[in-house]
């Protein structure tokens, strides 16, 4: 999907209907099926699978204590893949267009800008993420929860100086607040149908029966 | 009788919109390989390592055991939370890196707390005393001083065992190298061994170029092998 405007809303749309209840999930989860690359998107941002696997222990945990374990699995389920199809179909300054479409050249540019520097940093962590595995191989050490502290301290630590760093450029440049920027969109005709989708499943979600 | 050899068998290498050919034969000794910035060192090092997919051709090992990759940035290499624990990762004797006038009384410190040149120093200590039958060292030299660089040089000069390549840009230090290798709008180019190689290294530093110009070609590409030929009379 090219328009980021309609992922977006796409996006708020699959999510809230998924977090409403069952029927909601497994609509978005449809949707999911038929309007994304599905397993592309998977093997592309690999962490996705420790996630899964975090949502279904706590799911299990769940349905012993309550037995509300399964519908929160298919709702989280839901809400992770559609965020994962929306990570994944980022294209860089695109966030930026949208804030300043939708709430002008200054209270939009400011959350836009900040959207933007939260996704590239999404970017980086993943990269970094593959050179902190790649060193671990080198080394012949097994991942382990001691060793993930270590890791987990790097990378915060890394996306800390980053955003210092990134401050003081902004403020050497003399940003003060808001910008100008003509923002410009990109759209196929699937966008639409995708779009229209997603508003039936969120129907689908508030009225079920 | 053993004898180490890693042979690329006409890889070829693909990411994103660049790709890198690689052929030829890396036998027991050091090997420089240059390149410009971006002309895909880094690339070839991690395939070495293993850690990239290959688009096409083979990477055979013979008699190779223990290998270890050097990543440009050392802050990747981070696995424990005191440079004692790091020192242990490695698989080293804390005793002998901790003995070093730079690193004395400071194995409880944090590697977080070392300058990314201190951390450097750390890490190819650390990897340098250990034995590896195929070490890749990629930009071992960014982020060191001239001084930490030339001790860098000598510790090179001094594995006698094992294949070392060295995929630097570096222009002004060098150690003592066996072979030249360099890569050139994608491919990887074998200039032969030392000293007839650097006449045919076309990114050798200037001043080597300037040397040979005036007919006093180095034996080697150290930096005490350029002062010589320098003051050759």
């Amino acid at each position: 999907m090219q328009d980021v405007r309609i992922r977006i809303c796409t996006s708020a749309f699959l999510c809230y209907a998924a977090f409403l209840n069952l029927y909601g999930a497994a609509a978005a989860l449809l949707w999911w099926l038929l309007f994304t690359p599905r397993l592309h998107l998977i093997k592309r941002i690999r962490p996705v699978i420790g996630m899964l696997i975090l949502i279904g222990m706590i799911s299990i945990i769940l349905q012993a204590v309550n037995t509300s374990g399964f519908s929160y699995f298919g709702r989280m389920l839901a809400i992770l893949l559609i965020g994962l199809w929306l990570a994944a179909d980022y294209q860089p300054g695109e966030f930026l267009h949208f804030g300043v479409w939708l709430g002008g050249d200054r209270i939009g540019f400011e959350f836009g800008l900040m959207a933007e520097m939260a996704m590239q940093s999404v970017v980086t962590l993943l990269h970094d993420l593959d050179h902190l595995h790649m060193a671990l191989k080198m080394k012949g050490i097994p991942v382990t929860i001691r060793n993930i502290v270590p890791m987990a301290v790097l990378l915060i630590h890394k996306e800390l100086a980053r955003a210092k760093d990134n401050a003081e450029l902004l403020a050497v440049r003399g940003y003060h607040h808001g910008g100008t920027l003509k923002p410009v969109f990109y759209y196929q005709k699937m966008d639409i149908v995708a779009g229209f989708a997603a508003v039936l499943v969120m129907v689908i979600a508030i009225f079920p029966s | 009788m053993r004898i180490v050899k890693l042979v690329l068998d006409h890889v070829t290498i693909v990411r994103d919109n660049f790709s890198l050919n690689a052929n030829g034969e890396f036998g027991e000794g050091v090997h420089l390989i240059s390149g410009a910035v971006g002309s895909g060192k880094s690339t070839l090092a991690l395939a070495m390592a293993g850690l990239i997919p290959l688009q096409s051709g083979s990477i055979s090992k013979d008699y190779i055991g223990q290998s270890m990759l050097s990543f440009q940035f050392p802050e990747y290499h981070i696995t424990g939370i005191t440079l004692d624990e790091e020192c242990s990762s490695w698989g080293c004797e804390p005793e002998k890196i901790f003995s070093s006038p730079d690193l004395r009384g400071n194995k409880d410190r944090s590697p977080f707390s070392l300058s990314r040149g201190e951390l450097k120093q750390f890490y190819l200590s650390c990897i340098l005393n250990q034995h590896y039958d195929l070490l890749l060292l990629d930009e071992p030299f960014s982020s060191l001083d001239c001084e930490s660089k030339k001790v860098l040089c000598r510790g090179l000069s001094n594995l006698t065992t094992g294949i070392t390549l060295i995929f630097t840009h570096e222009q002004a230090i060098l150690p003592r190298v066996d072979r030249i290798w360099e890569i050139v709008d994608g491919i990887l180019l074998d200039r032969g061994n030392l000293p007839g190689a650097i006449r045919r290294w076309g990114g050798a530093p200037s001043l080597i170029k300037k040397l040979i110009t005036k007919g006093q070609v180095p034996h080697n590409i150290s930096y005490d092998d350029v002062v010589e030929a320098a003051c050759r009379t």
